[in-house]
């Protein structure tokens, strides 16, 4: 029986990074408020604000009603009057009732009157499964998001660049949806050099070079893919792995231009098949990069069914092995 | 997880949803000490809260693997227990 | 409590001007739209007292967010008719600069204004301005839950918002009597610690004086009011819509016997003077709707 080591207490989580980047904001400008459920006395269920409120006071890190329509709605009159709001929604699967405001005003005022930089708000939403949680605490509701026209829809993946991602959605004058796979929120650290300074919000990241596949991944499938593309690379095939960081828009250049280094292409994702940002990067492949594949590309998702108990999560996610086993049919 | 017969290793579980680890606070009890099922055994800090373990089987700590102030990864031993006898059929019955 | 009590009839122009013009525009884009020069067209006729009493004492600084019925508060909040004939062209969703005009984008969802409202309201407090914001919605909305969340959060908040909640008897075909089983809806200010009011919405003098109180509650940081405006929609739901398909003729007569232009005519007949003045705004206003008609017809090329 061996003892715990340890754990390096040096370096930040994803957690830590994107409460940075939440002072960050609210230090640098006196317009940015943080809105949202248990935000402000309880630092949010995954204390991600926590401390915030001591820091900046009630009317800057606000504890909401529990009611998500009234929260998104009330977050656009603020945005409209000039605020930055960043709005904290508890779980995926409690956004549904703030979908009205989000669809019908969140992604469509700014065209309504013209004005791009109308609504200069953020919507924080963790996603992902694999926590073995209650039932609608799991979801991958990105592709409603998507759906709405010119609502921009990114996704933190590592903990090296989750703040300054979120920082970059915070200061664009543009609506965004910035997702926080939940699952990975404490489980990797990394030492504070190699923290990024700056993210392109529209662009995929490279995070692995491999001359035999290409593996597309965001979200909470980044870590996952990761670890399939070394396992790969063990048998020898060499992936290259794609963060899409943007669901929308989708930066469909870096898609197709990485696509079209080896031809083969396997895409993952935790969320259903059915109408999904994997799907649509398939059909971006099929569509506009066709030419360059040397196989039919493989997609790897959950079933067109709701997401399970936690006792059948492992079987309903595509798993490293899953992944390993489809990069190394295209790359066969 | 058993080494012997009737001696049984406590885990550390996932008990918020997705945690890794978890900070040792108090250890409650000391090996050779009977305990009861559902006993104190161990107070730790998560990262969302801080929160009493109790022990999962009636009998007698065999060893302790975790020290105050420690970080815990969920998964990793926490302590032993020696089943006091019965326990085991008392744990089938529940 | 229920608002009987007039106030003087000071200052009685620009009331008296914004609902002529509310109820003039009105009659023109109801022709214009059976021209085949408007598309669909939200009648309002009825409630422009209800509409001008809860706006008329507003200020530049505050702020109108309408539903989708108030093109009287629109032109008094200086919209340019143009502008207004243009949104109903299907020209632009909002052809008018709402910060200036202090007169927010039309809504299309119903109720999922207030809550922008509420927002609204509650950033100027937090600027430490006295602004206040008058949210329009209507009987039917006042079922939806982003209403019941919305008027919840300007409590908490306590945000300097005024709830005009116009009851005009229908939701498209459905009478409020079946919109839900409470025979007063303004009662619901209590559910949420704020105050509310029942008024006789077609009544601008006793709408204006229930509103005063409102306005001055909102500026003094003490919170929201629902202003239940009882109102009769005497046209359709839209210009789609065939109202007699759903209600009786005689109720239309009564309410036209109720009428808020007629009523206000009448409450200011002793007004010495008001007749000369009277005839002069009517004339301004028709000269200003047929100048803007002109213009709107060369520029889709129908003049």
């Amino acid at each position: 029986m061996t003892k715990t080591a340890p754990r390096s207490r040096t370096g930040f989580t994803m957690a830590d990074g994107i409460q940075r980047a939440l002072d960050t904001a609210l230090g640098e400008d006196p317009r940015t408020l943080v809105m949202g459920e248990d935000v402000g006395r309880l630092g949010g269920v995954f204390r991600i604000t926590a401390g915030l409120r001591d820091k900046y006071g009630e009317h800057r890190v606000i504890d909401s009603p529990l009611a998500e329509a009234g929260l998104v709605g009330t977050g656009i009159g603020l945005a409209l009057r000039g605020f930055r709001p960043i709005i904290e929604i508890q779980f995926d699967g409690f956004i549904f009732p703030a979908l009205n405001q989000i669809c019908t005003h969140v992604s469509r005022m700014p065209l309504r009157v013209k004005d791009e930089g109308l609504l200069p708000m953020t919507i924080r939403l963790p996603t992902g499964g694999r926590i073995r949680a209650s039932e609608l605490h799991s979801e991958s509701p990105e592709t409603y998001f998507a759906h709405s026209p010119d609502l921009r829809v990114v996704s933190a993946s590592t903990a090296d660049t989750a703040g300054a991602l979120l920082l970059a959605a915070i200061r664009s004058d543009e609506p965004f949806v910035y997702l926080e796979p939940k699952r990975l929120y404490r489980r990797y650290r990394v030492e504070p050099e190699q923290e990024v300074a700056e993210v392109d919000p529209g662009r995929a990241r490279l995070l692995r070079e491999g001359g035999d596949a290409l593996l597309v991944v965001y979200g909470p499938m980044v870590d996952i893919g990761l670890q399939a593309a070394e396992a790969a690379a063990a048998e020898g095939i060499e992936t290259a792995v794609l963060d899409l960081v943007s669901l929308a828009p989708l930066d469909e250049a870096t898609v197709l231009e990485q696509a079209a280094r080896s031809g083969r292409v396997v895409v993952a994702a935790e969320s259903i098949r059915r109408c999904s940002i994997s799907s649509d990067v398939v059909t971006l492949l099929a569509t506009e990069g066709f030419g360059s594949l040397r196989c039919a590309p493989r997609l790897l998702t959950s079933p067109n069914r709701p997401y399970p108990p936690a006792h059948e999560e492992d079987e309903h996610l595509p798993s490293v092995a899953d992944i390993t086993q489809a990069i190394k049919e295209v790359a066969a | 997880m058993t080494t012997e017969a009737n001696v049984r290793v406590f885990n550390l579980p996932d008990i918020g949803e997705g945690l890794v680890e978890a900070r040792v606070v108090t250890v409650l009890v000391a090996e050779g000490q009977e305990v009861k099922r559902f006993d104190p055994i161990l107070e730790v800090e998560t990262d969302k809260a801080t929160v009493d373990l109790s022990a999962p089987w009636s009998g007698t700590v065999q060893a302790i693997h975790v020290e105050v102030g420690e970080y815990v990864e969920v998964g990793n031993p926490v302590l032993e227990i020696a089943l006091a006898a019965g326990a085991e059929v008392e744990e089938e019955a529940s | 409590m229920t608002v009987t009590d007039s106030r003087p009839l000071t200052d009685w122009e620009p009331a008296y001007r914004a609902l002529t013009c509310g109820r003039a525009f009105d009659e023109l884009a109801l022709k214009l739209q059976r021209q085949g020069v408007l598309d669909s067209y939200g009648e309002a006729r009825g409630q422009e007292a209800g509409q001008i009493g809860t706006t008329i004492d507003l200020g530049p600084e505050d702020m109108v967010f309408p539903s989708y019925r108030q093109p009287a508060v629109a032109l008094a909040r200086g919209v340019p008719v143009i502008e207004l004939l243009r949104f109903y062209a299907g020209a632009d969703f909002c052809p008018w600069d709402w910060r200036k005009h202090g007169f927010a984008p039309y809504c299309i969802p119903v109720g999922s204004q207030v809550a922008h409202a509420v927002g609204w309201a509650w950033g100027t407090r937090l600027e430490g301005s006295d602004a206040v914001t008058v949210v329009f919605f209507g009987d039917g909305a006042a079922s939806q839950g982003e209403v019941h969340e919305a008027m919840n959060y300007a409590g908490v908040f306590g945000a300097p918002v005024i709830f005009v909640l116009e009851n005009n008897g229908f939701a498209i075909s459905l009478p409020t009597a079946r919109q839900t089983n409470a025979p007063e809806l303004y009662v619901r200010a209590a559910g949420y610690g704020i105050a509310g009011v029942r008024v006789d919405g077609n009544d601008l003098v006793a709408v204006r004086s229930a509103a005063e109180e409102a306005l001055a509650r909102a500026r003094a940081g003490d919170g929201p009011t629902l202003i239940e405006s009882v109102t009769y929609r005497m046209g359709g739901h839209t210009t789609s819509d065939d109202p007699r398909r759903y209600r009786a003729p005689e109720e239309l007569l009564e309410w036209e016997a109720r009428d808020p232009v007629i009523r206000f005519r009448a409450a200011l007949a002793g007004v010495p003077g008001f007749e000369d003045r009277a005839a002069e705004i009517d004339r301004e206003v028709a000269a200003d709707l047929d100048r803007a008609t002109d213009e709107f017809l060369s520029e889709r090329g129908m003049a």
